[in-house]
């Protein structure tokens, strides 16, 4: 019962988040958003028994990729009047429509799918910690983990190419 | 007890979320935070199947999805970076010396 | 439950020669930064890549006729993948000569320059050899990262970043609805291994979940070759990139796409051939209408062959919408064969014609205009005729191997009974003819306003130019090794 309080509570911040933070015109009150919604996800995470992911998550999505976004947003040192105001309504009427039918679609979708329901009441001991995702990685999934690795390489170095100082 | 349809309904709304918000937003920074949030509603849907088929392969995947963020992140700041320095905007409607 | 997966290393070979050259090349922009000597960089970066390239063809060359999995079965050799990632080599390779006067420019960021082309090509074998979407999926982010900052590279040119900014930021976004559809066929299949999907496919039972996963897996490969109306990215990108980068991303990135797209179209998701035959046979129509129309009013060259790939991936979906799903795996399929032979002969012309136009602008001024172009036919005859030659194939006059490809594309499509399909198609290419000729138009009949002045050689270039000309030529007269070596690799398509 607490276990589905959790979810509900955590699922509805993070649907609340989320839109908050597509619709802030300040992108560091977005990022603060998008934040809060991580860390909901974190919590629902935890609930699925994902527990390494849900540490992950928290690092490396709220520690770092938008601690990224904060630390861009003030390099540019946006003023208001760069930030994107509301234009071209017509257009996004259009995609608003597109998304609600989208929307559609998959509730169809999932509610179509009578034989899945229920998720069986407790994992595997050892589920979802950090030995059982560590083991797989490094089996069966090495070679995409190695080929991560070069993926990685690519971002640092492109990222160099690209932002670091040009040199003359 | 929580139902696999709720979990993917859940998952289904923010990534609806998140494609309303690359589509109608304008400024280049909320668009790849919405691409982020498409994401993350991706790692849910399969996180909510590990746990309903008790099988730790998507929880690797998921994984995998989250280290492709961050290489993403870092690329797309240092573009949106250098786009910044050349034309002083973030807005993609200020973006128009090609046309669209 | 899980043992570490037995590994043919030999398999791996070409892979590992296109990783340590790109770590070299890495290396090498490192040591030429410190002494501030671009020329060397640029010459190095070019032979050490073309050497590396060359070896990984040779590697892959040598296992031509294998058969095998490795990794459990996340790698697959077969002919077909050696013929993409020989296809893709050699694309590259082509690229690799285009930009030795564009990376020159980039002064100290030469030697990144060929690092990034060689990943990003390391990226593309990846995918082409990949049985798994998940191993599929990060070779595409690790080819389109490598590409989208090569778009962007060098700061001089005024479009770079903002091509590479909207090429981003749509290719983020459709690799999202990819990662979304890997997740539910993850979920309801229980695997991300292409023939695993097929088996997992159930329709009765969860099935319009799984439809929404496969179209979510179909846009975000539909966005990467670039198929109306997904394709809003590609004229800004192409326009804003550097010349060789954009011939780079109008053969390789497409080749290495429609790849995968084969792949798994026809291992992954034939059970569902009735739904997505029809969806190719409408986005074929609507890609070559849309991409033609466009290129007719288009001024930049650049940009008009932008559109004009976009229409020449109509094309390819043409033939895509003629697959014979009863053949698949035990006959060979017309079909298929003719998206690998079609591919290889666009390569060919598409690097040609991006050569040209770099060769032109070699003389200090820029020439990527309809009117910046007139006059140079008489001025430059070598580049006039091979100008008219690329564009003669572009649009799919005899004898050139562009005919070729077109014939088989539509032959395909009108013994699968989709005549009407085959002749939409025969009229977009018809009304293509329109704004190719009028490249070689603008060249011969009009007068430049100004004294043009005269091209350096560059032997790089020359090269490359002439060998594009001998394939299209050789293509056109004697396509059968070709022929057969395409029949062969779809055989192996399961």
């Amino acid at each position: 019962m607490a276990e589905q309080i959790f979810f509900y509570f955590f699922a509805a911040l993070s649907i609340v988040s989320a839109f908050l933070a597509v619709t802030r015109k300040n992108p560091v009150v977005s990022v603060v958003w998008l934040i809060s919604c991580m860390f909901s996800l974190a919590v629902i995470y935890v609930i699925l028994s994902a527990f390494f992911l849900a540490a992950v998550q928290v690092i490396v999505y709220a520690g770092a990729i938008l601690m990224l976004f904060v630390f861009v947003i003030m390099m540019l040192n946006l003023k208001t009047g760069m930030v994107g105001q509301l234009r071209n309504l017509g257009l996004k009427f259009v995609g608003l429509i597109a998304a609600l039918l989208i929307l559609r679609q998959f509730y169809s979708a999932i509610k179509g799918a009578g034989a899945m329901t229920g998720l069986p009441p407790r994992a595997a001991a050892g589920f979802g910690e950090a030995a059982a995702v560590g083991k797989l990685l490094y089996s069966q999934y090495i070679y995409p983990l190695e080929l991560m690795a070069v993926l990685l390489l690519v971002a640092i170095v492109g990222a160099l190419v690209l932002a670091g100082k040009e040199q003359s | 007890m929580i139902a696999l349809q709720s979990l993917l309904t859940l998952s289904a709304v923010l990534f609806v979320i998140g494609v309303c918000g690359f589509i109608t937003r304008r400024n280049v920074l909320i668009m790849f935070m919405s691409v982020e949030l498409m994401l993350n509603a991706a790692n849910l849907a399969m996180l909510a199947f590990a746990r309903h088929n008790a099988s730790m392969d998507p929880q690797v995947v998921a994984m995998f999805v989250m280290a492709l963020a961050a290489a993403e992140v870092a690329v797309g700041l240092a573009i949106i970076v250098a786009v910044f320095r050349r034309r002083g905007t973030v807005n993609i409607d200020d973006l128009r010396n090609l046309k669209w | 439950m899980t043992g570490f997966p037995s590994i043919s290393w030999n398999l791996l070979l070409p892979q590992i020669v296109l990783l340590s050259t790109a770590l070299f090349l890495l290396l090498l922009a490192v040591i030429y930064r410190g002494g501030g000597r671009s020329r060397g960089a640029t010459v190095a970066g070019a032979v050490f890549s073309l050497l590396g390239l060359g070896v990984a063809a040779f590697m892959a060359l040598a296992q031509y006729d294998t058969v095998a999995d490795t990794f459990g079965a996340m790698l697959r050799l077969d002919p077909f993948s050696t013929f993409f990632t020989l296809l893709i080599i050699g694309g590259a390779a082509l690229c690799v000569l285009l930009s030795v006067r564009e990376a020159g420019g980039l002064k100290a960021m030469a030697g990144e320059y060929y690092a990034l082309l060689i990943f990003s090509v390391l990226g593309m074998v990846v995918m082409v050899t990949a049985a798994d979407l998940l191993v599929i999926f990060i070779g595409l982010e690790t080819m389109s990262l490598a590409v989208y900052i090569l778009v962007g590279i060098g700061g001089e040119r005024e479009n770079g970043a903002e091509g590479s900014l909207k090429y981003f930021l749509i290719g983020a976004f459709a690799s999202a609805f990819l990662i979304y559809g890997i997740a539910l066929l993850l979920g309801t299949t229980g695997t991300t291994r292409l023939d695993g999907i097929a088996s997992g496919l159930n329709l009765a039972e969860g099935g319009s979940l799984q439809l929404v996963a496969v179209a979510l897996v179909l846009i975000g490969f539909l966005f990467k070759i670039a198929a109306v109306p997904f394709h809003m990215w590609a004229p800004d990108a192409y326009e804003g990139a550097p010349t060789p980068i954009t011939a780079f991303m109008a053969v390789a990135v497409k080749a290495s796409a429609f790849a995968v797209l084969l792949r798994v179209l026809n291992v992954s998701l034939l059970p569902l051939a009735d739904y997505w035959l029809p969806v190719m046979w409408t986005l074929a129509v609507l890609t070559m209408t849309v991409g033609n129309l466009a290129a007719i009013f288009q001024g930049n060259i650049k940009r008009m062959l932008a559109y004009s790939s976009i229409a020449h991936a109509g094309y390819l979906l043409v033939a895509l919408a003629s697959i014979d799903p009863a053949a698949a795996g035990v006959g060979n399929d017309p079909a298929m064969a003719s998206v690998l032979f079609y591919l290889t002969v666009y390569t060919l012309m598409n690097v040609g014609a991006f050569g040209v136009l770099i060769y032109l602008g070699g003389g200090g001024r820029q020439m990527e205009t309809l009117e910046q172009i007139k006059g140079t036919g008489f001025r430059y005859p070598l580049l006039g005729v091979a100008m008219t030659v690329f564009m003669f194939s572009l649009a799919g006059i005899p004898p050139t191997g562009g005919f070729l490809g077109k014939f088989y594309v539509f032959s395909a499509a009108v013994n699968r009974g989709l005549i009407s399909l085959a002749i939409i198609g025969v009229l977009n290419s018809a009304a293509s003819a329109y704004y190719y000729i009028r490249v070689t138009v603008q060249m011969y009949m009009r007068q430049s306003d100004e004294q043009l002045p005269g091209l350096p050689f560059s032997l790089p270039l020359a090269a490359a130019v002439l060998l594009a000309l001998y394939g299209v030529f050789q293509l056109g007269i004697a396509p059968s090794d070709l022929l057969t070596a395409a029949d062969r690799a779809v055989l192996f398509l399961r």
